[in-house]
């Protein structure tokens, strides 16, 4: 018996409007995600990856299509309730980063402990440990702009899985990183997964891609390849 | 004129390079058009904020434009062709005079004519006559009545337009020429008939003219026959002979220099006169016959009118304050948004220079509309100050002669919009500046720029300026009662110590010991300057400015605890921390921010506690003034009234009688306190005045144990006097003490001091015993009454029985009630139009605040995106947004209004820097309240547009922009 998604897309579609032109950025795109997959998604600049991350996370809508997580169609909530299940359900990592740049990278880690209702001092220690398992022990009170590009998108992943998260999704995670300091973010994710979490992560390096259990390819705004690769799950930059 | 040129330069020097580059640099005027065009709101906004600063530079010089219209109205109207005025002891004098000065007299004289005056009561009508289309009889009880050689006027002067009384014949025996303000009052015309009561008769005359009021017809409000006024019989003691003397010249060329001359010279011509001992016999030594009344009406005038536009530019100058700090916050906004931007325009060739100048040409393109919009602005602005003014002005002396006759000059237009248009033009010149020393690698990757050994260099230079500054401005200043660089002195050395330790010493520590410091200095700069320090209303821009500077620090200090506490408790969750967070970190745009808010606050919240200190005085005013009596009556001096008439009447319970001098008089403390002499106003009566009542004794001779007691030594007495606490104490450094002694110069005299009083809204001067009135001046009449009125009876229904009763002695009856709070509201509502003034201010300040979230929700759009992502929801967004207006403006507002109260009440408890206040400190904790609530709702308000905005961004769309 096959195991149920984790999340499950069924024919999305999303196309970008702006005055006369539409861009078809998801053409009936439909992917299913299992529980502990570190699917690694590529394909060209401009066909859809980014797009995709978005539209199966809920943080942009659909014009058609269902995305299941948990078996709720996410994209049938409110906005209010898809925010709360994105909080209680989800990890992001992007490209920049987006820390906050006015607080520390204890107090960034924090903040979704303190969305969850954790208290002040719950939510410390627990930014804490997570920033100790990624190796900031000693950058616990820096601001981001105290810290290297590396340093701030490793406090990015601790915040994104310092909730334990059923799946973290990573746009670009090493897009702004030297390839050394890309392999230390890389083996972290795969470490993240290794313990049994699911991380979605788009990419446009190969060999990142390599790395990831599953492969998916979207071109032109559909899934032109999804393989399964038995070598995943090791760093090999 | 020579702050328009100045400014003229300035606007050339920073206005004419940016637009030479805006018509010959296509690039820089591409750039700096799209960036303006790109957000108009914003744009709108700059301009709007700006144009506000530009809109009250040119109200306050419109005030001045307008009193300096007014006085020269004024003197055309009460003055025309008179220059110099010499008081005479009889007609006989005055004719003789005229004689001489026609005969003798100095070739710039233009005309001189005797006149001859009385005050008196004049109605509406015959008294036996009914009244038609009138609910009652006009009438007037105190107007001025002149004779004069109406063949004689054609001589006086050469400006017909302004005699007032050009062409009008001799009205004779039976006819009267009134001027327009008269005939206006007494609703009459031409042809009817108006009743004279003279001292001891009525007559019925004939309107033969009503003329304009200018000229001799302003100075006094009608004229009759000399012979008409020789039947009247009234006595040299109590007709006012006067000689008024026509300088050539145009009406206000023949003030000053040449009046003055005319002065000395028709002195000389006296002096030299057989009837010099008697013409002179009343005129001090050192002192002329004629006085140069245009001259003196002038000076006075522009004093006043030079304390109103100062008090205008004072308060005012808080509200450019704040617009000055939004701009500069703006531009250093823009600047950093556009960081990485600016950044690689560096890296492919643009010099600094290029920065700045495109800064300088996007600066245009906001600084100009600006300064034309703000002007405009400026005018109803100033129009709407002056309605008020003049409002208020009529509630004070509903009686008086001068009128606001709104005036705005294009010189004062010209300045106002130049001074709006550098002030704006040198904010972005700071900023371009700033921008320029950017890190070109730090503004690409948008981190902060390493310090360099330049930086570190040009801080320590700019300490080792500032503290060796600050020990000489208080080398120099106290010793010479500077109370500019007194106050200077401390906030410089503490600037040049923060420069210097910057890097050893945490800036939370810097912040916090520095402001606390300058704040302490400021509240007890009058402790520290010396006792004889001069303080003038200018020098509390300053005194506002610094210790506004000393709060913000302290503020920002108190931001950064409040997010620990806030980071320590679950309150609020992770809006709250955001809202608090961020302006903490961004410590300059905050300081800004606060400073806007708390500069407005601190003005508005330290003049409503000198208001309420007027307001909750006005009871105790009213109690004293009134000396435990219900009625004032000012009486003629031609016809005083019987106080014994008045006790007669069933409703009054008793009154009596003091006596002013007409004059005032010269007197002197003794050599250990002051020595210079100078006029004050003296009141007498007897003993029976003082039945259950006294002024307000601030201080007393231990003799006494109550203040009845005292004053009924003074009436008593001729040797002791009480007097106002401020006597010879315009300054509030050298206070008159007890047993000090006043010596009449004209009598040689000597008067001890056994009270002090406080404010007395009857204007009483010194008070004496009845004896030392009539040993200066025998002939002084007692025309002031003080009426008791039976409880039973009503004392308004009271006082229209007394003017209606007692026409013929010209009656004017006020309760005190009454008149101490017309007085006082009067005051109130100067401060009530200068705190609408600066509500200008709070405009700007919470405008800032809307343009600052508005480029706030830009900047944090990626961070606001991935909150989302992350859970965040939307109205969490939206709170965050609100709560950093909320935890700017309560800041603001803690600090201004601690700031404000505080300095009040150093200002009003440790020095007399306000004279002429003596008003108990209070707190008004409605207005402070209101104060609170106000701009913090008002906050609010703006800044749910941008709170609304960030809330509603979709996360993706967030995300996807900022990448």
């Amino acid at each position: 018996m096959e195991p149920k998604p984790l999340m499950r897309a069924v024919d999305v579609t999303k196309t970008y409007r702006s005055g006369n032109n539409e861009v078809h950025a998801l053409r009936g795109v439909s992917l299913d995600v299992n529980a502990g997959d570190l699917i690694a998604v590529v394909g060209p600049s401009g066909n859809g990856k980014t797009t995709l991350l978005n539209c199966l996370s809920g943080i942009d809508s659909i014009d058609s299509g269902q995305v299941y997580i948990d078996g709720q169609d996410i994209h049938s909530l409110n906005d209010a309730d898809r925010t709360a299940h994105r909080g209680e359900r989800m990890g992001f990592i992007f490209q920049s980063f987006n820390l906050i740049p006015v607080l520390s990278a204890r107090e960034n880690v924090e903040i979704p402990l303190v969305m969850a209702g954790l208290g002040p001092r719950e939510a410390a220690e627990r930014s804490s440990e997570i920033l100790e398992r990624v190796g900031l022990a000693s950058r616990i009170e820096h601001r981001p702009r105290e810290l290297s590009g590396g340093e701030q998108q490793r406090v990015a992943i601790a915040r994104a899985l310092v909730t334990t998260p059923a799946i973290v999704w990573a746009d670009e995670p090493t897009g702004n990183l030297d390839s050394e300091t890309a392999a230390d973010i890389i083996e972290l994710l795969i470490e993240v997964n290794g313990n049994g979490q699911t991380v979605v992560m788009v990419t446009h390096d190969q060999a990142i891609a390599s790395t990831g259990t599953r492969i998916v390819e979207v071109r032109d705004g559909q899934i032109h390849r999804d393989e399964t690769q038995s070598q995943g799950g090791a760093v090999t930059l | 004129m020579t702050v328009l040129v100045v400014l003229i330069v300035i606007a050339i020097v920073v206005g004419v390079p940016a637009l030479i580059d805006m018509v010959r640099r296509s690039d820089l005027r591409n750039m700096a058009v799209r960036n303006a065009v790109r957000r108009p709101l914003e744009t709108a906004l700059i301009i709007v904020g700006s144009g506000l600063g530009t809109a009250i530079i040119v109200a306050a010089l419109m005030v001045g434009d307008t009193f300096e219209a007014s006085i020269l109205d004024f003197v055309r109207r009460g003055l025309g062709e008179i220059d110099l005025v010499a008081e005479v002891e009889s007609s006989r004098d005055a004719d003789a005079l005229v004689m001489l000065i026609e005969t003798d007299g100095p070739s710039s004289v233009d005309g001189a004519l005797a006149l001859r005056g009385v005050a008196v009561a004049i109605a509406h009508g015959s008294q036996d006559e009914p009244l038609s289309n009138l609910p009652v009889r006009p009438v007037e009880p105190q107007i001025s009545v002149n004779a004069v050689d109406f063949d004689a006027l054609d001589d006086f002067g050469s400006a017909p337009e302004v005699w007032g009384l050009a062409g009008v014949a001799d009205p004779g025996l039976s006819g009267i020429v009134i001027n327009q303000d008269l005939a206006d009052d007494l609703v009459t015309s031409p042809g009817q008939t108006v009743t004279l009561f003279a001292p001891g008769r009525e007559l019925e005359l004939t309107v033969t003219e009503v003329v304009e009021t200018v000229g001799l017809a302003g100075w006094s409000d009608a004229y009759v026959s000399a012979q008409l006024f020789d039947q009247l019989g009234v006595p040299d003691a109590i007709s006012f002979n006067s000689v008024v003397v026509s300088i050539e010249g145009t009406l206000f060329d023949s003030a000053g220099p040449a009046a003055f001359e005319a002065v000395d010279r028709l002195q000389e011509l006296v002096e030299a006169s057989p009837n010099s001992e008697r013409l002179l016999v009343e005129v001090p030594e050192e002192s002329t016959l004629f006085d140069p009344i245009k001259q003196n009406v002038i000076e006075d005038a522009e004093e006043e009118d030079a304390e109103l536009t100062t008090l205008f530019f004072v308060v005012g100058g808080f509200s450019v304050l704040a617009g000055v700090l939004l701009l500069i916050n703006l531009f250093v906004m823009l600047s950093e948004e556009r960081r990485p931007n600016l950044g690689v325009l560096r890296a492919i060739g643009w010099n600094r220079k290029t920065l700045r100048r495109a800064f300088r040409t996007e600066g245009l393109i906001y600084a100009v509309p600006a300064a034309v919009g703000g002007t405009v602005l400026g005018i109803g602005v100033g129009a709407v100050i002056i309605v008020l003014t003049r409002s208020i002005l009529q509630g004070r002396n509903p009686d008086g002669d001068f009128q606001l006759i709104t005036t705005v000059s294009s010189g004062s237009l010209l300045t106002a919009g130049l001074a709006g248009f550098v002030i704006a033009m040198l904010a972005i010149w700071f900023t371009s500046w700033r921008i320029s020393l950017m890190n070109i690698v730090a503004a690409i990757r948008d981190i902060p720029a390493p310090p360099s050994t330049r930086s570190t260099a040009i801080r320590l230079l700019a300490a080792a300026i500032c503290i060796p500054l600050g020990i000489a401005a208080f080398a120099l200043g106290r010793p010479a009662a500077n109370p500019y660089l007194t106050m200077l002195s401390l906030p410089l050395i503490v600037v040049g110590i923060a420069l210097a330790l910057r890097e050893r010493v945490s800036s939370l520590t810097l912040s916090s010991i520095g402001g606390l410091a300058v704040i302490i200095w400021g509240l007890f700069i009058f402790e520290i300057l010396p006792g004889d320090t001069e303080v003038e209303i200018e020098f509390f821009l300053v005194y506002g400015a610094i210790v506004v500077a000393g709060g913000v620090a302290l503020a920002t200090v108190s931001g950064t605890l409040f997010q620990r506490i806030a980071a320590r408790s679950s309150a609020g969750g992770v809006a709250a921390r955001l809202a608090m967070a961020y302006p903490t970190a961004r410590v300059f745009r905050t300081s800004s921010s606060l400073a806007m808010y708390s500069l407005i606050i601190f003005s508005l919240a330290f003049m409503a506690v000198l208001a309420q200190g007027i307001d909750e005085s006005s009871e105790e005013v009213i109690t004293h003034s009134a000396l435990g009596y219900d009625i004032l009556v000012q009486s003629l001096n031609a016809s005083p009234l019987d106080p014994a008439l008045l006790s007669e009447s069933d409703d009054i319970e008793f009154a009596a009688a003091v006596t002013r001098t007409g004059t005032q008089l010269t007197a002197s403390f003794n050599p250990e306190t002051a020595t210079e002499p100078r006029g004050f106003r003296l009141t007498g009566a007897d003993p029976s005045l003082a039945r259950d009542g006294a002024p307000d004794l601030l201080q007393r001779d231990r003799r006494f144990a109550t203040d009845v007691e005292a004053f009924q030594y003074v009436l008593s007495d001729n040797d002791a006097v009480l007097a106002p606490a401020d006597i010879f104490d315009d300054s509030g450094t050298s206070p008159a003490r007890i047993g000090d002694t006043l010596t009449i110069v004209e009598t040689g005299d000597e008067l001890e001091i056994v009270g002090l009083y406080g404010d007395d809204l009857t204007f009483p001067g010194i008070w004496v015993s009845q004896s030392v009135i009539t040993e200066l001046d025998p002939l002084a009449m007692a025309t002031r009454l003080y009426v008791a009125v039976d409880r039973s009876a009503d004392p308004e229904v009271v006082v229209d029985r007394i003017e209606a009763g007692f026409l013929a002695n010209g009656a004017e009856a006020e309760t005190f009630s009454s008149r101490v709070n017309r007085l006082l509201q009067a005051r109130l509502g100067f401060f009530s139009l200068l705190r609408g003034y600066l509500l200008l201010g709070l405009i700007i300040g919470i405008g800032g605040l809307a343009v600052t979230l508005s480029r706030a929700v830009r900047e944090r759009r990626r961070q606001i995106g991935m909150l989302r992502s992350m859970g965040f929801d939307s109205s969490g967004v939206g709170r965050w947004f609100l709560g950093e207006a909320a935890f700017i403006s309560v800041m603001g507002i803690i600090c201004g209004a601690t700031l404000g109260v505080l300095s009040a009440y150093f200002l009003a408890t440790r020095s007399g820097a306000i004279a002429g206040t003596e008003s108990p400190f209070a707190i008004p904790w409605a207005v402070l309240v209101v104060l609170a609530i106000v701009p913090l709702a008002a906050s609010g308000l703006a800044a749910l547009v941008p709170a609304k905005r960030a809330a509603a961004l979709r996360p993706s769309e967030a995300l996807r922009l900022a990448d």
